[in-house]
This record gives structure tokens, sequence and C-alpha cells, in this order.
């Protein structure tokens, strides 16, 4: 089952002098099983979004389901913890979040509070631990003493192993390096063909195109568009600050200098110059 | 004229394993350079040597013809200006204002020309508007602005970017970007070190070093390093989109292997 | 949180608000003493303490605070000076006293009591307008001031002048911090309000270790960005920010001496203002 917005509204700090309404009026579906990005300036309103999946923000106005689950606006919130367990969110630099003595007891850490024996936990652990690419050398280390991006993997090894249905991920791929990036998503997608619905907050218009079939544009706390990244990029975006993939960029250069092409949704250099080749553009 | 010069220098945290290898590099006056590699490369460390904020086990570092030593670090890092990646852990004062004048206040500028300063600087980087702001009220680029603006108010004859656009968005990139075009447009003599991994970062710069496992693997104009696509990719590297482009568009049978700008491709495509 | 709002910098442009941040820590002290002398009898010091309070009204006035902002930060006092009030009844005390049921109650007691009540709230209304008319980092500055001649002892007045200001600097900043990882935290079940003590105590590990490891990250990078901009305490340095003191402060620290010197001879010569005024009234009524 999808997770739907119905008239979702949520405003910060209610009747003080810093009340701010974030998000407003939202209906939206996210369809099950998509990999869906939520894209928009900075302040757009995505992070408060997504933090309704999980219940960490309880919406002011309107109802919010996700699965069996929903949560609908002042009444009392029925199984918390399911919610959390069935959504499980990575935030951006989730290294920073890491407590633990050890690896292993940091990743076990989700699927214990969720009620899972010391053992299941731990071995939940483990699978995430490989899932993310660290072999078992690293179970019994200390987080502290792993580089960066090693402490990032842990960090989100932690939300894999708690087995969500839905995995919410906010910036994910921010401070890495390119490689570091392709390798990240490389797992974000493994785990979407598993089945989980992946909701990605993201800047990176290069991942919305590569590895995305839903976008959902924000704008000032409101949803202004929901589409495909191809036709997102393709018509014209400049009202919603949206930096587009520079292989776009250059298409629409190339179009605008009356290069006749069909433009049938390339996602790498190397598929968009066989549409040119194939438009006869002279060598 | 040479200014900053490395010669087989070397560093390591754990006293085990060389962070930085036995590294020579020569960087000369007035030249925009970028300095890449992976996470983990050492590229941040290099940037911590040569302000003596680290100390190497092995080799010399010289800068304006002087060696970097304890004698020397005051003085020489008088004239270096650095800003470093994370915008909050070097934002000091408690407002634009103050943060642009510590620096200041270190340099035992006197007081009465303190407010010119700052407002002149502030306006550089346009953040006059914000002069009074604190800094949990400024987004990760206008405190990098403000970094900037605080480095610059110093007169340096070398900026150091460590990373400084790694924990922005893409808008903050674009303007901690366009100020340092900017910076290297209206001073010719200004040398520019960017230390990154963002390789469209890299793409104006005069001169391009690869950085990997603490050692320096490539080392040349843009065009050249980034036609060397295999020994880049070893290195966990990426190519910027100009020479994807090009590269795909030569495997397509277009003659563009020489063009290295956007322009050029489009220009030849739709001749 | 919430509690951390009273007594707050709230910015205006009120007389209070533009003195010098030096004479009104020095006001704050002085009127502080003040509020601790004996005066002649019951009636006297009933009366010193409400023209005290009629002054700090003034000040508060003045600075454009509420008066139900000194009662709401008093809220949380009301149950230790309940607290106080029955202890000090129960006491055994001299003079006269009346009998309610068993207890006997000592109206030197109820007198001791209620001293200590209103100096409670004198002092509280005393910081507030001292807190909230002056930003931390001007107080920082008269605090570095006012320890100054510790130098001569090497005392190093100026580093913690310094990690006081950086650590004002960075309260938004751990705040916002602090919300991050309970937000993260709670997506992985932590539960911060309910629990058993054991999940309770792990919930609080999980905050305070990321935390306490962001902490030492930043200091250090905070320390590198300061020695890289030139930074050496134990270099000479010139200061942006400079107090400067103007008419009006000579003029309030003339009133607050006037004051003290007043409250000092009333208390000392055992003045009884009562006495004193009574032939006065008789006289003003004689008139008419």
């Amino acid at each position: 089952m999808p997770i739907t917005f119905k008239n979702v509204s949520y405003v910060y700090s209610p009747k003080t002098p810093f009340e701010y309404e974030a998000i407003k009026d939202i209906n939206v579906t996210i369809k099950d099983g998509s990999f869906t990005a939520i894209v928009g300036h900075t302040g757009s309103g995505k992070s408060t979004l997504v933090q309704h999946i999980n219940a960490l923000l309880l919406p002011t106005s309107g109802e919010v389901s996700v699965d069996d689950f929903h949560i609908v606006a002042n009444k009392k919130i029925k199984n918390l913890k399911e919610i959390r367990r069935h959504a499980g969110i990575v935030f951006q630099f989730p290294e920073y979040q890491l407590f633990e003595e050890t690896v292993e007891k940091d990743v076990s850490f989700g699927p214990k509070n969720f009620g899972d024996t010391d053992e299941v936990a731990m071995q939940k652990a483990h699978r995430a631990l490989i899932d993310v690419g660290l072999d078992a050398s690293y179970y019994q280390r200390s987080p502290f003493e792993l580089s960066g991006g090693e402490r990032r993997r842990v960090a989100i090894a932690g939300i894999i192993a708690e087995e969500p249905k839905v995995l919410i991920l906010d910036e994910p791929t921010a401070g890495l390096d390119p490689r570091g990036s392709v390798e990240m998503m490389h797992l974000f997608k493994k785990i979407h063909e598993r089945g989980t619905t992946v909701v990605i907050v993201t800047h990176d218009m290069n991942i919305v195109l590569s590895y995305c079939d839903q976008v959902i544009v924000m704008k000032d706390g409101q949803i202004v568009k929901v589409t495909d990244p191809i036709t997102l990029f393709k018509e014209d975006n400049d009202e919603f600050a949206l930096e587009i993939p520079l292989l776009y960029q250059f298409a629409k250069k190339l179009q605008e200098k009356g290069l006749a092409f069909e433009f049938t949704g390339a996602k790498t250099a190397d598929e968009l110059a066989i549409l040119i080749h194939k438009a006869g553009v002279k060598q | 004229m040479e200014i900053l010069k490395l010669v087989d220098v070397s560093y390591s945290y754990d006293g085990k394993r060389n962070v930085i290898n036995h590294v020579s590099l020569s960087i000369e006056a007035g030249k925009y350079v970028s300095i890449i590699g992976h996470n983990g490369s050492g590229k941040s460390t290099l940037a911590k040597l040569i302000l003596g904020l680290l100390e190497a086990a092995h080799g010399t570092i010289t800068i304006f013809d002087k060696e970097l030593n304890d004698q020397t670090v005051r003085e020489l890092r008088q004239r270096i200006g650095i800003v470093f990646q994370n915008p909050d852990n070097q934002f000091i004062g408690s407002t634009v204002r103050d943060d642009i004048a510590f620096g200041l206040e270190n340099r035992c500028v006197p007081h009465d020309e303190m407010e010119r300063i700052i407002n002149e600087f502030a306006i550089k980087v346009k953040m006059e508007e914000f002069l009074d702001k604190e800094p949990s009220n400024l987004s990760g680029g206008q405190k990098q602005r403000v970094a900037i603006a605080g480095v610059l108010a110093m007169h340096p004859d070398i900026i150091i970017f460590d990373e400084a656009t790694a924990m922005l968005d893409p808008k903050g990139k674009r303007e901690i970007h366009e100020i340092a075009m900017q910076m290297r447009a209206e001073n010719p003599g200004l040398t520019i070190v960017s230390i990154t991994h963002d390789i469209e970062e890299a793409f104006d710069s005069d001169e391009v070093i690869v950085l990997n496992e603490g050692e320096i693997v490539m080392r040349g104009t843009p065009a050249d390093v980034f036609s060397r696509k295999e020994e880049l990719l070893k290195v966990e590297l990426d190519l910027p989109f100009v020479y994807k482009m090009r590269n795909a568009l030569v495997k397509e049978g277009y003659d563009v292997k020489d063009m290295t700008t956007v322009e050029g491709l489009v220009a030849y495509l739709c001749r | 949180m919430k509690s951390l709002t009273l007594g707050r910098y709230v910015p205006y442009n009120s007389p209070i608000h533009r003195l010098d941040p030096r004479i009104k820590m020095f006001s704050l002290i002085i009127l502080m003493v003040a509020i601790f002398f004996k005066f002649a009898n019951v009636p006297m010091n009933f009366i010193m303490y409400g023209i005290i309070f009629v002054i700090i009204l003034v000040l508060m006035a003045m600075s454009h605070i509420g008066i139900f902002t000194l009662f709401k930060q008093l809220k949380a006092l009301w149950l230790m000076i309940l607290f106080l009030l029955i202890i000090n009844i129960l006491m055994p005390n001299t003079g006269a006293f009346f009998k309610v049921w068993f207890i006997t109650v000592y109206f030197n007691a109820i007198w001791q009591t209620l001293y200590i009540v209103i100096r409670l709230i004198l002092m509280v209304g005393l910081t507030m307008v001292l807190t909230t008319t002056t930003r931390p980092l001007d107080l920082t500055y008269a605090i570095e001031w006012y320890l100054a001649p510790l130098k001569v002892v090497k005392f190093p007045t100026h580093e913690i002048a310094m990690t006081i200001s950086i650590a004002l600097r960075f309260i938004p900043t751990l705040l916002d911090e602090t919300n991050r990882i309970m937000k993260a935290q709670e997506s992985r079940g932590v539960d911060f309000k309910n629990g058993k003590l054991k999940e309770k105590i792990r919930a609080v590990v999980s905050l305070i270790v990321p935390l306490f490891i962001s902490a030492f990250q930043r200091s250090e990078e905070l320390a590198n960005a300061m020695e890289a901009r030139g930074y050496d305490p134990s270099a000479k340095r010139t200061r942006y920010r400079v107090m400067k003191w103007k008419f009006r402060d000579t003029v309030a620290l003339v009133l607050v001496l006037v004051f003290l010197a007043g409250v000092i001879v009333t208390s000392v010569m055992r003045l009884d203002f009562i006495v004193l005024l009574t032939p006065v009234v008789h006289i003003i009524l004689g008139w008419f």
C-alpha cells in the first residue's frame, strides 16, 4: 500500500513568536515499491514532509497513511514503535549519531529497541553490515576509530538492520567523494530491488535522473509537481530552483542551437551521444 | 616565482602508515591550483601541514622562500588564508561582524580602522546586510562567505580552500565558486589552492594535482589530467561532464577529442 | 527548554539597555548588598524592602520588561518558598507567639521567613533586570574587565573570557545538534519520555555520547581555525568591541552609591521612618 498525504499541514512552534508553517495542505501519494525523490530549494519543506512518514512529526492538520498505519492530526497515535520500525529514516551526516562501544552493538541497537532478542538483533546487524560492505573484521571495532565513510556506512547499516518497508534518506551522499556517492546509491538501489520503498530527499539531480522513478517537487511548503525524472528535466524548471543535470543542460543547449534529435530520455553521456548520432548529426 | 614548495614531505597520524608519503610539489605565485583526490587521500592533511597546524615528520616546506618551522610559522601564517570545510567550526565571533573582526584583532589592526575594513569585505562577499546576524541564522554558504571575508581582510598572498564546499548545497557551492573566481579576477597576484573532491570545481583551474594514498599520481593542466580517464578511475575519481561527453561523442565517431569546453562541443555539433 | 527563555536577553533600546554592562553589574552587586541590611524594627524592614521593590519595578518598567515575567520566573520557586516557610515556622524562636492547634507559631519566625522570601524575590527581580537588558557577551566583557587586575598574577582572564564567549556563540548550535540527534535516535526506536529506568539510561547515553564526540571534534577544528587566523592569547591583540563609559553611566553610578549610603545610614543609625514621619504627618494634617 502506498504512502498517502491528505491535506497535511505542519506548523512549527504554534502560538509562539516563532510560529512557522513549514508545509501547507499537502496531498500526494508515494507509490508502493517506488524509488521516489523529493526535491526543492532549501527550506521548501522536504525534511518536514518526510519526517511525517515515520511519525517523528505529527501533522497539525490532515492525515498521513503509511500502509496500514494512519496518523491523524490531533488524534493520539497508536503503535508508534511499529510505525518507526516500518519506516526508517537516515538523516544527513548520520555518522554523527553513533554512540556504542562496538560497531555491531550500534547496528543492533535499532532492532533491539523494536523488540528483537539479542541474538536476532545481532544476526540482523551482521547481515546489514555485509550489505553496506563491512565484513566481520569490523564487528568488534569501535565506531570512533573508523574513517568518516566507514562510520556513515555503519550508521546506515543501523537502519537497514531494522528491515524497514520504507527507507527514507535525507541527502545520503552529502560530503561523499564521487566513488563513495556511487557506492552509496548502488546500495540503495539493491535495497530498493528487494522490495523496499525508497524515498530520497536530495539536491543532486544526477541521482534523481539515474535512480528514481518518481519525483516530487516542493516549493515554499507546497508540492508544485509530481512526475518522473525525464519529464521533469525536459520541462522548464527555472522557477523551482533545481540544478538541472549537466547532461540535460547540454542537450537543451544543442536543441536551442537548432539541433534536431529525438531526446527519448538518455541517462548517461554515452546514451546521449548515441541519440545524437542516430539523429544523423554529421561528424 | 615559486611561492610554495614541498620537498619530500611525509606525515603519519599513527606512526605506522604515512598519510602523506614523500610528497614533493611546487606552486607558482598567481596560479589557481586544484588538488583533487578521493576522501582519505591525504588532501586535508596537506593543507594542515602547509599552515603549520601539523608538523611534517620528514621533509621541508618552504613558503615565500622561508622554511616553515617553529620560528617562522607565525609570520608565514599571516600571509596565508584558509577556509575550512565545516562552516560552523570556523565561525568564532557571535555575529558576522565579530567573526571578521577576530582576524583583525589577532593582527593588532588599530580599532579605528576595523569598522571600515569589516564593511569593505562584507560587501565584497555580499554579506553586508547580515553584519549583525548570528551564525545560527545563516546558511552554510553564508557562513563560508563570512569566513572568506575574514580571510580576505588579511590580504593574504595564498588562499587555501580546504574542501570548503563539501558540506554545502548546490546553491552554496556555486556561491563560493563564484567568489573564488571573482577573487582570482580581481587579484591576479593571488595564489589560490583549492582542495576538493568535486571534479567540476577543478575544471577551471590553471593546474590540477591528483593525490592518491598520500602521493601525487598526476599533475598538469585540466586538459591533460582529465584526458587520462583510466588513471583517474583507478584512483576513484570521476571526469568532469565535458570530458565524459567528449569521450562519448568520440566513441560515436565525432572528431572532438581536443575539445575542452561545453561551448566548443556545442559549436562543433551545430556547425 | 522553555524556562531558558525567561531572563533571556530581549533586544530593546531602553535607558537600562543602553547602560554600560560594567555599571549594571556593579549596581546589581550593590543593590543585592543593600537587601541584606537589617533595619530598626519589623515595620522598617518591610518599608525598606518595599522601597527596593518599587525601585525594581521602576527599573523593570524602564527596561520594557513586563511585571508578569517576574512572577513567571518565581513560579518555579514557590515550592521552595513554601518549604522554607514550614521549616522556619516549626523551629523554636523567641518573642510573641500564638497557638494554632498544637503548633506554636512565633511571630519572629513568620517575619524571618518573610524576610527570606522577599529577599529572594528582590534578588530574582534584580538579576532579571540585568540579564534581560544585557547581552551575555557584554556581561562577559564586563567580567573580563573586572578580573583584569588578576592578570598581574598570571590569571588567564582573556582566555576565560574568550572561552565563555565561544561557548555562548555555540549554544544555539548545540541545541540544534541535540535536537537532530534526538530525532535520529527516536527514529531507531528510542523513547526519551517513557520506559523503564534502564531504557531511559540507554536513551540518554545515545544522546550524550554523540554530543560529546562532536564537541571534541568541534573544539579541535575551532582551535585549528583560530590558530590559522593568528590567534595567540599571550600576544598583544587589539579589541573590536570596546565599552565606552558615558555620562549616563556616571549618573547611574552616583545614584546607586547615594542609595547605598542612604541604606547604610538608615540601618546603622537605626532610623525609624514611622517615628520620624509621624510629627510631619501631624503638621501637614494640622494645616487643613
